[in-house]
């Protein structure tokens, strides 16, 4: 089996060195001088919190943004690649220079980075720690030149996560509203989440005065071209674990929190193209519970990282700001997944995963805005849906939902999702005491969610009856593309599919259709009476003879020599050795039928060569009539052919798709092609 | 919903067959004969893939220590998957082979497609033989635990349907890996597989063409470790030779499934 390359990641001071030319390179620094890709600002940390980072902390911040910036830098493959993949599975080497070189060395740190990020990406990982000789502390905006002591922290609950979308927006609420003293702790990437962070945090301050202890954020522009080949970044929890782990051990907690609704944590696939990470599992508790461990083993202490929020909906995530009085504050956050490429006059997309998961929820509790024909680019329950990728997820989207409001039970949701039996191992740990009580928990966590889907597209499918029954919706719009007819009638299956290859006699002519030729009426001819009998007899071999028996005369000709010639004689002994090769590994599987067959076909062999060679090994005489045959046969389907010139297409199938057409048993083999052929 | 990587066939050639029959809402057994045509070669380079073999032969494992006295829990250990319940339930043993394929996974750095599908088909095969049942008219004949459940159709005999039923998995979710691609896309009520009903007729289609497919490993399978027990050969090499031949019969029928 082929492994994917392993690419070699030079980060720090080795990026500036010697290494392979395919070799990833980042450096940090404050810009792009010195060859410097990458910048990591923590600019809350030193305001607010006025500590030193510990040489350990420091390397773990470090270590997330190399990881990050790499994962950016080499492409995982287009979106219609279908190489079952080879493509994104990436096999990485980091060779990262770090300040604490005995921790990171240490065979369980590695083996547990490797662990979380290996599976949060779905990719392979390996480290090599080397002293790091510089340390430019610029890069990390983290001096405190008389290296002070930490300020006392006892009046601060909770470190926590804030991402400017909704779920950790109401997680906020959540905590603030129950008068806990929160430190928030945010990655800022780009100008809208930084506004929505700034909108949600501003208003939770006017709402809870003074809890809000403190607001730390990180930045890590990268500088240069090549940065963004590759958009998932499933690495980026890492990040966020290493920044708001840094907090918690610079004001001396052991635990953070971030908030995420179970349904996109679990991300079970909502459809069958979906394979392992292609479904993020950025919050995944498999991949927050090896995270947990990492920073359990950096701060030296048993380390927690909670999700108060995965066995809630989203639907049921907002719907806690309805008591708090919060709901006007929505329009102030940001779920979008293309929140990169967006206007702050409409930074919605409207229809990526976030979006519409968003809009479900909010149509769910009845929180429509008057700003959101202006907030979403795309109005998920009317307009068209332009993009092919963009139909696939909306209605993946609705058909999941739709699958776990409808499953009966949690056996059955089990036997038929086997990602649930993973997510079950990543929660056991987490809320819910017993395997089964998980599975039921998981089950009935997905179950809400898909009667929350299904309770929002009764109330459209109802408020916009008129315009889906006159047709009055563009035929890809979401109401559209969800409903049903009966099947079509004649045409259904595989009968409609017949209707574009089509090869039969029409009175005097034979009428040919096949797709993207001109088709229509062609003279008879004796070669297209042959290509009949082949297709017919798709799949299988047709004795020239027999081919010839309604077209060609059977008759003598003239001594045409010998009946076969030893590279044939080479070819049936090469075939007879394959033959007795599968034999055996058919009585090694005890495969009878498969017996029988291989069987079958080395008597066929056996008497191929019988009839030809005489025993002593000579070779005996042609059979003239057989000889006969197959040259008139060949002679007519080229003629056949030059009668079709004009339906290329078909030429070119038929060429491709009948084998040994100059022997005397050729045969058309395309199994998947169906024809109508005629009475 | 979290970020989703979805994508769409390729606009090749090789593809325009699929995405013809699936678009003139053709029979999931035509739709499953040509993009196994196009993807054959693929899938068989891949026969070998360790995920895929580690995967089968865990299950094949936690089967057999289902048939052995004594302690379940233990036996499960000695086969390599660990579950905390000493009467281990079908989602403890699902989610134990998904622990166990996982970390062999991350330790051997063979991470791939072929695999994690086939992870998810042991997983779900295992839920579906260790669950117990309950027999309506005759409560004395309940199979109340997973181990009883599991143990009763993992006897040489019954092996046969829990090979097939792996294997059906497997290519089901190979295949509609492939075609779910290009099935929403005809969704709609003037295209061929109109709205979710039209859809799920397809895919139910599909899945029973996969089963009947797999039928044919069910005829061997039973002999087959019958054979290698008797001859001492129950071990992940063989199996891994079953695997692929296995693999290679069901593409075999699906290739000729349309004819």
């Amino acid at each position: 089996m082929n492994q994917p390359r392993t690419r070699l990641v030079l980060c720090g001071e080795l990026a500036a060195g010697a290494g392979p030319e395919d070799a990833v390179r980042v450096r940090a620094g404050p810009t792009s001088a010195d060859g410097c890709n990458l910048t990591v600002g923590i600019d809350g940390i030193e305001r607010c919190l006025t500590g030193t980072l510990p040489p350990r902390i420091e390397d773990l911040l470090l270590i997330a943004a190399y990881v990050l910036t790499a994962d950016g830098m080499v492409f995982r493959g287009d979106l219609d690649a279908v190489n079952l993949g080879a493509t994104w599975h990436r096999n990485w080497q980091f060779r990262i220079p770090v300040l604490d070189v005995e921790f990171w060395r240490q065979r369980e740190v590695t083996d547990t980075l490797c662990r979380a990020l290996g599976f949060v990406a779905d990719e392979t990982f390996g480290f090599e720690f080397v002293p790091r000789l510089v340390r430019d502390s610029r890069q990390l905006s983290l001096r405190q030149p008389d290296r002070a002591t930490y300020l006392p922290w006892d009046h601060v609950d909770s470190i926590s996560l804030l991402s400017g979308g909704l779920d950790s927006f109401s997680g906020a609420v959540d905590q603030l509203s129950q008068g806990r003293r929160v430190i928030f702790v945010s990655h800022r990437p780009s100008p809208i989440p930084i506004t929505s962070q700034d909108n949600a945090l501003r208003l939770l301050n006017e709402r809870y005065p003074g809890l809000t202890a403190a607001r730390v954020g990180i930045r890590t522009p990268r500088h240069g071209k090549g940065m963004d080949r590759e958009r998932s970044q499933r690495t980026r929890s890492f990040l966020f674990t290493a920044l708001a782990g840094a907090v918690a051990a610079l004001t001396g907690k052991d635990r953070f929190t971030f908030y995420e609704n179970g349904i996109v944590s679990f991300n079970l696939p909502v459809s069958q193209q979906v394979i392992g990470a292609a479904a993020s599992r950025t919050t995944h508790p498999l991949g927050i519970r090896d995270f947990a461990r990492l920073l359990s083993c950096v701060f030296d202490r048993p380390f927690t990282i909670e999700n108060p929020f995965l066995y809630l909906t989203r639907a049921e995530v907002i719907g806690r700001l309805i008591p708090a009085e919060m709901t006007h504050a929505i329009l102030a956050t940001n779920s979008c997944a293309h929140v990169t490429n967006r206007s702050k006059d409409e930074p919605h997309c409207g229809i990526c995963s976030q979006c519409v998961d968003r809009r479900v929820a909010l149509e769910s509790l009845g929180l429509r805005f008057e700003e959101d024909k202006k907030t979403y680019g795309h109005q998920l329950f009317s307009d068209p849906i332009a993009k092919e990728v963009d139909r696939l997820y909306a209605v993946a989207y609705v058909d999941a939902a739709d699958r776990w409001a409808t499953m009966k039970d949690p056996a059955t949701f089990l036997q038929s999702f086997g990602e649930a039996a993973r997510a079950i191992s990543g929660a056991l740990e987490a809320t819910v005491p017993s395997t089964d009580e998980t599975l039921r928990a998981l089950f009935d966590l997905h179950r809400r969610h898909g009667n929350t889907v299904a309770g929002v597209l009764d109330r459209v499918f109802g408020e916009q009856r008129r315009s889906i029954t006159s047709r009055g919706l563009p035929a890809t719009s979401l109401p559209m593309l969800l409903i049903g007819r009966d099947r079509p009638e004649s045409g259904a299956s595989a009968s409609s599919a017949t209707t574009t290859h089509v090869f039969k006699k029409d009175g005097s002519t034979w009428f040919i259709c096949f797709p993207g030729d001109p088709g229509g009426h062609i003279p008879d001819t004796l070669g297209m009476g042959v290509l009949h009998k082949l297709l017919a007899a798709n799949g299988k071999r047709v004795s020239v003879l027999d081919l010839a028996g309604n077209v060609l005369p059977r008759r003598a000709t003239r001594d045409l020599g010998d009946k076969t010639d030893a590279k044939t004689l080479g070819a049936v002994e090469k075939r007879r050795e394959a033959l007795e090769e599968q034999l055996a590994e058919a009585e090694e599987m005890t495969d009878a039928d498969a017996i029988i067959d291989i069987k079958r076909e080395l008597a066929a062999l056996a008497t191929y060569r019988n009839a030809s060679v005489v025993p002593g090994g000579r070779i005996k005489k042609e059979n003239p009539a057989m000889e006969a045959a197959r040259q008139r046969t060949r002679k007519h389907i080229a003629t056949a052919f030059q009668k079709l010139a004009d339906n290329s297409g078909l030429v070119q199938h038929l060429s491709e798709n009948i084998k040994n057409i100059h022997g005397i048993h050729p045969s058309y083999v395309s199994p998947s092609t169906v024809w109508d052929l005629g009475a | 919903m979290g970020h989703v990587r979805l994508g769409t066939l390729p606009k090749s050639q090789k593809w325009e067959q699929v995405v013809a029959l699936v678009g003139a809402g053709a029979e999931a057994s035509q739709v499953a004969a040509a993009t196994m045509d196009v993807v054959q070669e693929n899938l068989k380079a891949l026969s070998d893939d360790p995920a895929l073999v580690r995967s089968f032969w865990l299950l094949l494992q936690v089967s057999q220590a289902s048939r052995k006295e004594g302690n379940f829990a233990a036996a499960l250990s000695e086969a390599g998957v660990s579950v905390a319940a000493a009467a281990p339930t079908a989602a403890d043993l699902a989610s134990g082979l998904t622990t166990a394929v996982d970390a062999w996974v991350a330790s051997q750095g063979s991470r791939s497609a072929l695999g994690e599908m086939a992870e998810m088909a042991a997983a779900e095969t295992l839920a579906e033989f260790s669950q117990p049942r309950k027999m309506g008219l005759f409560p004395d004949r309940n199979v109340e635990s997973a181990q009883d459940a599991l143990a009763a159709r993992s006897t040489d005999k019954e092996f046969g349907g829990l090979a097939r039923a792996f294997f059906a998995r497997l290519t089901e979710k190979t295949l509609a890996h492939f075609i779910a691609r290009e099935l929403p896309l005809h969704s709609g009520p003037d295209q061929a597989h109109a709205g979710l009903a039209g859809q799920r007729a397809f895919e139910e289609g599909l899945r029973t063409h996969c089963q009947e497919a797999a039928r044919i490993v069910e005829k061997f399978a039973s002999g087959w470790i019958s054979k290698a027990r008797f001859e001492g050969k129950l071990d992940e090499e063989h199996a891994s030779r079953f695997v692929a031949y296995s693999l290679k019969k069901i593409r075999d029928e699906l290739t000729m499934g349309a004819k």
